[in-house]
Formats: C-alpha cells, sequence, structure tokens
C-alpha cells in the first residue's frame, strides 16, 4: 500500500463544497496540527492569558476560518484564501501543514503573535515588559540604525556607523558579563550599550538579555474594581466614539489615527505632507479636542473639568473602537498580509 | 517608535485633554505590544519549523508497516504506576513513564514467566509474543503486586 496523506485531498474536496462532508474532518485535523504547533507556547500566547482546552479550540477555530475565508496576501496564498491557494497550487500535504501551521510565518504563528500583542497591554507584567520593550527601541534609534531587512527576516538593529575602522564586537558570554557589570542602569543605556558592544541584534534579542542581567521589577496585580466597563456603558462609549468620529474631517481623522496607533510625528509629516507645518497639527489637535474627546466625554458622563485622568477602564473602551476604524492601529493576523 | 518616556510630539501643541494623552499613552504601548510580538515572531521564538504533525501523528501507513497493532500506543496504570507499551515497525517497547524505581514486570509465557526489570524513563525491549493484553502484573521493590489496567490506545 502506497503511503497516502489524506490532508490535501480534505482540502480539496472542501475547496470544491464548502458546505459538505469534508468540513468536520478537516477542522479535526486543523485541531490536531493547531495543538502540536502550540506545544512550547506560554499562557501569553492564548486568549485571556491562558493555555486550555477552550484557548486551544477557539484558536483552531480562527485558523481554520482564515484559512477558508480570508484573502491573504503574500506568498504562497497570492489574493486568495490559504485552503482555495493550496487547493488551485496541488500543494502536497507536508507544504499545506508548512504555510498553515508550522513555517515561522504560518497562519497559526500569525494569530498566536496577535494574542500575544494583545495580552501585551491587558496583563500588567506583560505591559511592564511593552513599556520596557518601547524604552529599548527608542535607545536603539538614538544609537543605532534599523539593516535593511529581507522579506520575512526578523527586524535588526546595528551600531551606527562611526568611521572609525573596524570596531571591536563582545561575544554573548563577555557581553552579558559587561552590562552585569554596568547594573543598576536605566534600560536604555544597557540598550545602548548591548548594541554598540554586543553588534547587530533585534530589539526582542536585546531586551531579553537585558531581563536576563536586570530583572525587571515585580508588578502587581491590576487593582480590584478595574474589570472595565459593563455592557450598557461600552455600547454607549461606542456610539459616542462612533459618532464622533463621523464627525471628524479627513485630517483630523489622520492625526487622530496617528495618535492612537503609537505612530511619530516624523513617520507621520513622511506619509502625510499636510502635518509638515506645526500650526496645522495645534488646529488639528483643537477641532479633535473639541469634536472628538468632548462628545465622547459627555457621553460617557465626565465633564471637562474631572477629565484630566479618565478612567483606564474608558480609555480601554474607546481605544477597542478605535482600533477597528483605525487600520494601522490593528493586529494584522486575520487579515490580508 | 516614541519610547514609554519620552515627551509625546503633540504635548507642546496645546495637548486636547486628558482622553486624548491617554489614548496617546495607550496607543504608543500598544504600538510597543505590537513590534515585541513581530520581533519574536521573527526571532522565532517557540518555533521549530522543521516540526512536522505528519510523521508522529497522521494516519499514514507505509505498506512495510500496514498492520493492525503499528505505530500504537497503550498505556498501562494503576495506583502511582504508569507503562507504556509502544508497537512499530522495530517491535515493541515498554517504557515507565510513572511511579518509583525498583519495579519489575512479571510476564506469563508459555514455558513459564519472564521478569523484566523497569527504569523509570528508560525503554526496555518487550517479547515479541506480548501482544496486547488487557492488563499486566506489576512487583513494585518492596514486593507489593499491582495489576495494571490497559487505558485507552493512542
Amino acid at each position: 500500500m502506497l503511503p497516502t496523506d489524506p490532508l490535501p485531498a480534505l482540502v480539496r474536496a472542501f475547496v470544491d463544497d464548502p458546505a459538505g462532508p469534508s468540513g468536520a474532518p478537516l477542522l479535526a485535523e486543523v485541531q490536531r496540527q493547531v495543538r502540536g504547533v502550540c506545544r512550547p507556547y506560554p499562557d501569553a500566547y492564548f486568549s485571556l492569558g491562558r493555555k486550555d482546552d477552550v484557548s486551544l479550540t477557539d484558536l483552531s477555530h480562527r485558523v481554520f476560518t482564515v484559512c477558508a475565508r480570508v484573502d491573504k496576501g503574500r506568498f504562497p496564498f497570492l489574493g486568495r484564501p490559504p485552503f482555495r491557494a493550496f487547493a488551485e497550487e496541488r500543494l502536497d500535504g507536508r507544504a499545506v501543514r508548512y504555510h498553515s501551521f508550522y513555517a515561522r510565518l504560518s497562519v497559526t504563528r500569525e494569530l498566536l503573535r496577535d494574542e500575544y500583542a494583545r495580552n501585551l497591554t491587558r496583563d500588567p507584567v506583560l505591559r511592564a515588559k511593552a513599556a520596557r520593550y518601547a524604552e529599548v527601541v527608542e535607545a536603539l534609534q538614538a544609537v543605532g540604525e534599523p539593516l535593511p531587512r529581507p522579506e520575512g527576516g526578523p527586524p535588526r538593529w546595528a551600531p551606527k556607523a562611526e568611521g572609525g575602522g573596524p570596531r571591536l564586537l563582545r561575544g554573548p558570554a563577555a557581553l552579558r558579563a559587561r552590562l552585569a557589570a554596568a547594573c543598576p542602569a536605566p534600560v536604555g543605556a544597557l540598550a545602548a550599550l548591548a548594541l554598540t558592544e554586543g553588534g547587530p541584534a533585534s530589539a526582542a534579542q536585546i531586551l531579553a538579555l537585558i531581563d536576563e542581567v536586570q530583572p525587571p521589577d515585580a508588578v502587581l496585580a491590576a487593582p480590584a474594581g478595574d474589570e472595565g466597563l459593563d455592557l450598557p456603558a461600552r455600547l454607549t462609549v461606542r456610539a459616542a466614539v462612533r459618532g464622533a468620529w463621523a464627525g471628524l474631517s479627513d485630517e483630523d481623522r489622520a492625526l487622530l489615527a496617528a495618535i492612537v496607533s503609537g505612530e511619530d510625528y516624523d513617520s507621520l509629516v513622511r506619509r502625510d505632507p499636510r502635518f509638515g507645518h506645526k500650526s496645522a497639527v495645534t488646529r488639528a489637535l483643537k477641532r479633535c479636542g473639541d469634536r472628538f474627546v468632548g462628545r465622547v466625554l459627555e457621553a460617557v458622563g465626565l465633564p471637562a473639568q474631572e477629565s484630566a485622568s479618565p478612567p483606564k477602564a474608558v480609555v480601554e473602551a474607546v481605544m477597542e473602537v478605535l482600533e477597528e476604524l483605525v487600520p494601522s492601529a490593528q493586529p494584522q493576523g486575520g487579515g490580508a498580509r | 517608535m516614541s519610547g514609554g518616556r519620552r515627551q509625546p510630539w503633540w504635548a507642546d501643541e496645546g495637548g486636547a485633554g486628558g482622553l486624548l494623552g491617554a489614548l496617546a499613552a495607550e496607543g504608543r504601548l500598544r504600538a510597543a505590544a505590537r513590534a515585541l510580538a513581530e520581533d519574536e515572531l521573527h526571532d522565532a521564538v517557540y518555533v521549530d519549523e522543521a516540526a512536522d504533525g505528519a510523521e508522529a501523528e497522521a494516519p499514514l501507513r507505509l505498506a512495510a508497516q500496514d498492520r493492525e497493532d503499528d505505530l500504537q500506543i497503550i498505556i498501562y496504570a494503576d495506583g502511582p504506576w504508569s507503562v507504556r507499551l509502544s508497537m512499530g515497525p522495530a517491535g515493541a517497547r515498554l517504557t515507565q513513564v510513572a511511579g518509583p524505581p525498583g519495579a519489575s514486570l512479571r510476564l506469563p509465557r508459555a514455558d513459564g514467566e519472564r521478569w523484566l526489570p523497569l527504569e523509570p524513563g528508560e525503554v526496555v525491549e518487550a517479547p515479541a509474543d506480548l501482544g496486547q493484553p488487557a492488563g499486566v502484573e506489576l512487583w513494585d521493590a518492596e514486593g507489593g503486586r499491582w495489576w495494571l489496567v490497559r487505558g485507552p490506545g493512542v
């Protein structure tokens, strides 16, 4: 009997007849493979920061949905849903599994990345990690420059060229010892030291090294009563944000989008010359204040004089809606990449 | 990306109230979170691209392995004990996966019995005629007898 791999036939049958009998066994196969891929991943990569049967099943279903329904732009999908691309290109089972589950940039790992990014802003400990990462990147921008990034390659930084001839770089063990000797120090200073003395690395690699020599301070869990708004209040916020957004001009929307996307000013100006003059920014900010912020605060019942420090729950509820309205503030795994 | 502690670029433009400032701070943090997750994705944390569920898990059958009991694993367990019987083309093997050291299996045979000493985590060859019994008899280091019952196959 010749070896057979049922996966390609299942995919083709499902693409030919999505409502047919192949859907259930294909979903079961997706669930099995997703569980295999997820074995080494910790809780931080799963819904609500918990790796359990529910979150694994949820992830499997999302992988299946993306593979079945979402047009993906990159190779080998080329603007088609993955299952259709697999069927049309007649890829074998190994290639199907590779692009769906096991590749570094597979559909499954992209969804894991997106859930991890969400948890990095939800969980207090992970939020602290994201903040430290931002400090690392800021330091790398000051002393380094991003290396040209091959398609799918890791983003890496190199020390700025100083024109002084060859530079002596430390090996991993010597660099670790050098950083440890410099502790305690601000995260940014350690990041700059790591790059200038250790050579090219990704920001995440440098952060991991810093965490090793100078572990982060203990972070307390979120205080009680910080669970977020109830459903009626969230619906009120959603309606207010959508209404206020609809009342903004394109220019004001562009500014607000840049702000909530964490975009820096130089990047905004490169992308949108309307903000090349600071007075344009000032005017747009005033309009955003009047037409957007004022309207949202009024809807949630926060008087202007008490809104200097709006509750975290309100900020998150507003952010949730803005992320839907601003494409650059969204994770990309379920999208067209 | 702006850093976590750097003054935001719009702050000296008159600002637009606490909510806009809070949204900007949250936006910067979320951008950092997305970038960190992307970095770790490209750094291939937790990734072994060579792993492919096909060999270990897909219901593939080769001609040379085409028997009902090929590639099968059975767990026998009772109390603190657990022993795995794996059957493949190379024969049957037994592994003690739980329980203290010093145990032995007592396997009945047509010509008497055979004692098979176990070591936790170590693979030992099973007799060729073992088959898939409903249970196996284990004797612990203190001379206690345990009857390990067959669990579901994998």
